[in-house]
């Protein structure tokens, strides 16, 4: 069994212009101690699965199943699952200045989360505060300082403790690097590699991919394109929009081929597979009919091109 | 000549303190003695981390900063000739105006023609840039990142600048449209015969588009090279950890050790001698008393212990 299996996950906002269907449908699992990457540009709903499994998106319509270590998250009633998440499931997101408490020292917020799940006395939830910061690179002594004494890097290495604080199973890191300079981005993610818990990595950038996910998933327009290896999404993408998206990247001083047009909207979706209107390959059959996920079990991708391989 | 020479120039923001006498407390040195030319033709990329003082570089370089000190001279007028692309395709259009009046602005400001005429030139410059000129009277909302950031190209073009300096031009688009985005700069400086100053954080974008690139760290140029050399051949220990700490799409990079330990000091007091010393796996004593200077010709560098060509960057423990 896997520590988390998602199937089927659709999220939905009403919104004055109709429902738009952000998430529409999306399947994977995550087997302890591997690393998920999840890639796709803004708009693809890669944030929005994820984080609707947890409840972090009040007034969504949220269905499908979402099994961590055998329990389901959807429908789970709150307080049940606040006790999931933070001690079994812990996140990272993108803007650690926006998720610290500007007024709280960094030790009393990590501290606190120790507290909140744990029968320990005060005493000894700072003692694994200052461990966690320890662990992750910042003198323990520095637990009483505040947010804004410690630089980006810094305090997404605090966001990272903090998230470790009860050892959880799984980590959610939602762009953990898009805000780092690239020296601090390397060290940030030469420390989420060696975690050793089981990580989903949320992100844009194909480079923070290829340096530490086990398994991806492509998604657009609120689907996932395709899943794959590492290396095999690397060396042989199959789903045209993967080809795309590798093929926008500079190599050499070739001419760079971008994808053509743009996202499309998510209140009124293409036909058919929704990236027909941009893609170069497309068939007739492409606007009519939604392609499933096709092909070999360890690399599907949803295109009907692949029925002729 | 060249087509833009900037001579040690300064640019500090001083630090104010106090309610009733403001007094100045303190001065963030973003650029700090950068002399460097532009040749007419060329794409000049400029890279570096956050508050390196590239984008205030950028700003003094077409005259929306006054420096505090050197000179910048360009051969031309300035205020004509000399335009800017701004990173945030959303803050840097007023969503109030309509496209065409947006993009008619310079035209305005430097009464070019006659409202006729600057429509005409308006509907020319959207075809230019691969918008539709029908769109004319639409609102900033009403387009995507990647169409806004084509408005601010057309809006740049307007006066037929020689020099356009685009600040971040790509970074808020998402991939697939940064190469549509990128590719148009290119097409437009075949076809104008533009002169561009390219500043960016993403190394391989600025690797594709630049024919020389320099590198700033705290408000200074540590390297400065052809493109291909620059990439290949790193000298200065900072250039060479940026490099391997850039992201790259290959699953079969073996993951570099990571070399630069701690985060870019503050440049409101930066570090005596060389800036880079406190960071640097090869720092000796005397980096920290004397600054480097940027020597070389064609190939400049600014360290007293250089890699040397094919040389990797060792990282060193703390504490050693």
């Amino acid at each position: 069994m896997s520590l988390l299996e998602v199937a089927d996950l659709r999220v939905t906002f009403s919104t004055p212009d109709g429902d738009l269907r952000a998430v529409r449908g999306v399947s994977f699992a995550v087997e302890a101690g591997q690393t998920l990457g999840v890639v796709g540009e803004s708009g693809s709903g890669k944030s929005v699965s994820v984080q609707a499994l947890l409840g972090l998106i009040p007034g969504a319509r949220v269905e499908g199943s979402a099994l961590f270590d055998g329990e389901q998250l959807i429908g789970m009633p709150a307080e049940r699952l606040r006790r999931i998440r933070g001690a079994r499931i812990g996140m990272v997101f993108q803007d650690p200045l926006s998720s610290l408490h500007p007024m709280y020292s960094v030790g009393r917020q990590i501290a606190e989360a120790v507290l909140v799940h744990r029968r320990v006395s005060k005493d000894q939830a700072w003692t694994v505060a200052r461990e966690r910061l320890e662990q992750v690179g910042i003198p323990g002594a520095r637990a009483r300082d505040y947010p804004h004494q410690f630089s980006g890097g810094m305090r997404q290495r605090v966001m990272i403790a903090m998230a470790m604080a009860l050892d959880p199973e799984l980590i959610i890191a939602d762009e953990p690097t898009t805000a780092l300079d690239a020296t601090v981005r390397a060290q940030i993610l030469e420390l989420l590699g060696r975690l050793g818990c089981a990580l989903i990595v949320i992100t844009h950038d194909l480079g923070v991919i290829a340096d530490m996910a086990d398994e991806v998933m492509v998604m657009y327009a609120g689907k996932p394109v395709e899943k794959a290896g590492r290396r095999a999404l690397f060396h042989d993408p199959r789903h045209p929009y993967t080809r795309g998206l590798l093929n926008s990247l500079p190599q050499g001083k070739e001419r760079l081929k971008p994808i053509e047009g743009r996202p499309p909207s998510l209140l009124s979706p293409p036909t058919g597979c929704s990236f027909h209107p941009r893609c170069p390959v497309r068939i007739p059959r492409c606007p009519i009919e939604e392609p499933p996920m096709l092909g070999p079990d360890d690399h599907p991708d949803a295109c009907w091109l692949e029925e002729g391989r | 000549m060249s087509l833009l020479d900037v001579s040690d120039v300064r640019k500090y923001f001083p630090i104010k303190s106090g309610i009733f006498f403001r007094r100045e407390v303190g001065r963030v040195h973003a650029v700090d003695g950068v002399s460097l030319s532009v040749e007419a033709g060329e794409t000049l990329g400029v890279v570096g981390e956050s508050g390196c003082g590239k984008s205030t570089l950028a700003r003094c370089m077409t005259g929306l900063y006054d420096v505090t000190s050197g000179t910048i001279t360009f051969d031309g007028d300035m205020r004509r000739d000399v335009q800017m692309v701004f990173q945030d395709p959303y803050g840097s259009l007023n969503p109030r105006r309509r496209i065409g009046s947006i993009i008619a602005d310079p035209l305005v400001i430097h009464r070019e023609g006659t409202p006729a005429s600057r429509r005409e030139r308006v509907r020319e410059l959207m075809a230019l840039v691969g918008l539709n000129p029908e769109h004319y009277n639409r609102f900033p909302a009403e387009f995507s990142g990647g169409q806004r950031q084509r408005v601010g190209i057309a809006r740049a073009l307007a006066l037929n600048p020689r020099l356009v300096v685009c600040d971040e031009p790509v970074s808020a688009l998402d991939v697939s449209i940064q190469a549509q985005v990128v590719n148009l700069l290119k097409d437009l400086q075949t076809e104008l015969g533009l002169t561009y100053v390219f500043i960016a954080h993403d190394l391989s974008v600025v690797r594709y588009v630049s024919d020389r690139v320099a590198v700033m760290y705290l408000g200074k140029i540590v390297e400065i090279a052809p493109g291909e050399e620059l990439y290949e051949r790193p000298r200065h220990p900072y250039t060479a950890a940026l490099l391997s700490a850039a992201s790259v799409a290959d699953p079969d990079r073996q993951r570099e050790r990571v070399v630069l330990r701690g985060d870019v000091p503050s440049p409101i007091s930066p570090p005596t001698g060389c800036r880079f010393h406190p960071r640097c796996p090869k720092a000796q004593e005397r980096c920290v008393v004397e600054e480097p200077l940027l020597l070389g010709d064609g190939h400049k560098w600014a360290c007293h212990f250089p890699l040397e060509p094919g040389e990797r960057l060792q990282s060193r423990e703390p504490g050693q």
